[in-house]
């Protein structure tokens, strides 16, 4: 664990520097804290490319962290109200922050995702499913889809 | 370049960890969204990761989902009920299900339900003739209803011992009690039928003379094992007289102060009255002694609709089932009463009471058993 006051820098795939409280990033990110605990990262010269980031998702992951990393004391009601504030972004804008989260081994905002994405799908049929999910080759033959059509009329 | 839902859909990963987090109900659906989908969610692994998840989330308890109801006095005695236990899965609030008998050639009783899968046993209504070679005899299936039939294993009851007085074809259909043991996070998965069953003697030859004997019908114990493909008998001491269908005996109180007597989540529990209170008792982890868990009084009851009309001097319910749930858990404990052909669920949290579905007849359902869904399956496909 770092001390609460230093700094590590965060560089998204704009170039773009983010500097971050690096007990924040440690306590979320298991990435960054082996970074930290095997000491590849040089405080005095290093900054963490994270190239499939961009500078607008960067952002909302630091935002999380910190937020996180400071009211994790609050009541339970509340967090959740600010994780589905967070979460309020179109569609392209919470996979972003999937595959970022996925990158930078964020557990729990992983976790938060996919509980959302799932929401997004739970008790809806397949068209919907897929039209949700932007899935237009299903990959089946025309017959395979008839016969499943056939037989399972209430999924569709 | 793929857009970012592309990346998270085709992420064999990304995509895994969201489906692992949907319902038994919808997985299977799931499957005919694309050939991926269907890949991932048909590899071996995928079911158990779900199951695992499950497990993990419950303190490998978790509480059932529905109650299945068969109804021994319903023509269609093939046909069980799933009753949906909560509120937010209410589509219809009542779901058949049908264990395929290839026709009308046998009559078919739940046995037990354990953690998803379910053992019946199946009576064949007439005598297996000659010509049919595909009707069986007396046997028990195990299925999970939530997957296809296809699945289903077969078991034949054990044979006896030609030698013995009992003779060889042993076991009484309709006088047995059989239970299935199922342990979903072992692996290879395998499981355990445990069978109570009633013999009657048989007249027999001994040699040369004939002799008769007259016995008494009595208890035996069998167990079977999918490692070993076999039966195997159990020696106990049973005492004489011991009958399979007899309920419950508690310190001399009066058989119909037993208002219940079940297993959930992995605890036993009884429950005693003989007024509108009712004592639950929970067995102990370790078997050592009963506790009483809940004094339930059924006078504190509202179902947000008009007044309830019971005499109070008496207890118009049946207990179906009892539920059991952990403080933590979002929903509460529930007792599953049964009074003027419905069937209702009781919060022993808010006093609430709750319709969960109609059967239209007065008669108490007669075999009731808790039901967990589950992917995993037993048989081979």
């Amino acid at each position: 664990m770092g001390s609460p006051l230093k700094k590590i820098m965060l560089c998204s795939s704009e170039k773009e520097i983010f500097s971050v409280e690096e007990q924040v990033m440690v306590q979320h990110s298991v990435i960054i804290n082996n970074m930290i605990e095997d000491g590849s990262y040089n405080y005095e010269e290093s900054k963490i490319p994270l190239d499939c980031v961009d500078s607008k998702t960067l952002k909302k992951v630091i935002d999380y962290c910190t937020y996180h990393t400071h009211h994790h004391n609050d009541n339970q009601e509340d967090l959740e109200a600010w994780d589905a504030q967070f979460l309020n972004v179109d569609s392209n804008g919470l996979y972003d922050l999937l595959m970022a989260a996925n990158y930078l081994e964020i557990r729990n905002l992983l976790d938060l995702i996919y509980r959302t994405i799932k929401n997004m799908i739970k008790g809806k049929k397949i068209d919907e499913i897929r039209r949700i999910l932007n899935i237009k080759d299903h990959g089946f033959t025309p017959e395979e889809e008839e016969q499943n059509r056939k037989e399972y009329p209430h999924f569709y | 370049m793929d857009s970012p839902c592309d990346c998270v859909i085709g992420d064999r990963d990304l995509l895994t960890e969201i489906l692992l987090r949907l319902p038994v109900k919808q997985v299977i659906q799931c499957k005919c969204v694309c050939k991926k989908w269907s890949s991932l969610i048909s590899n071996t692994k995928f079911p158990y990761s779900h199951t695992c998840r499950l497990y993990h989330k419950y303190n490998n308890n978790p509480p059932p989902t529905a109650l299945l109801v068969q109804n021994f006095a319903d023509t269609k005695a093939q046909r069980a009920s799933i009753v949906p236990l909560h509120a937010n899965d209410n589509n219809d609030n009542k779901m058949f299900f049908h264990l395929d008998l290839d026709g009308c050639n046998y009559r078919s009783s739940i046995m037990h339900s354990c953690n998803g899968l379910l053992l019946w046993n199946v009576i064949p209504t007439s005598q297996p003739g000659p010509t049919s070679e595909d009707s069986r005899a007396c046997h028990f299936r195990i299925h999970n209803p939530a997957m296809s039939d296809d699945q289903c294993v077969y078991l034949d009851y054990p044979v006896g011992d030609v030698d013995s007085p009992y003779g060889d074809d042993i076991f009484e259909p309709f006088e047995l009690k059989a239970y299935l043991v199922f342990e979903p996070l072992k692996q290879p998965l395998s499981y355990k039928v445990i069978l109570f069953g009633q013999m009657d003697p048989s007249v027999r030859y001994y040699g040369r003379r004939v002799e008769f004997k007259v016995l008494n019908p009595r208890i035996e114990i069998r167990l079977y094992s999918s490692e070993t493909c076999g039966w195997s008998e159990v020696i106990c001491n049973l005492p004489d007289g011991l009958r399979v269908t007899e309920g419950v005996y508690c310190n001399a109180v009066d058989d119909s102060c037993v208002k219940y007597f079940g297993e959930c989540r992995g605890r036993l529990h009884l429950i005693l009255s003989d007024t509108l209170e009712f004592d639950i008792w929970e067995l102990e982890e370790d078997y050592s002694s009963w506790v009483a868990r809940y004094r339930v009084n059924l006078n504190r009851m509202h179902d947000g609709e008009s007044a309830l009309w019971w005499n109070v001097s008496s207890n118009p319910f049946s207990v179906l089932s009892f539920v059991h749930r952990q403080e933590e858990e979002e929903e509460n404990s529930k007792l599953v009463l049964f009074k003027n052909g419905k069937i209702m669920s009781y919060s022993l949290e808010d006093y609430g009471l709750r319709v969960l579905c109609k059967v239209y007849r007065d008669e108490v359902p007669r075999s009731i058993h808790q039901y967990f869904e589950t992917l995993l399956c037993v048989g081979n496909s």
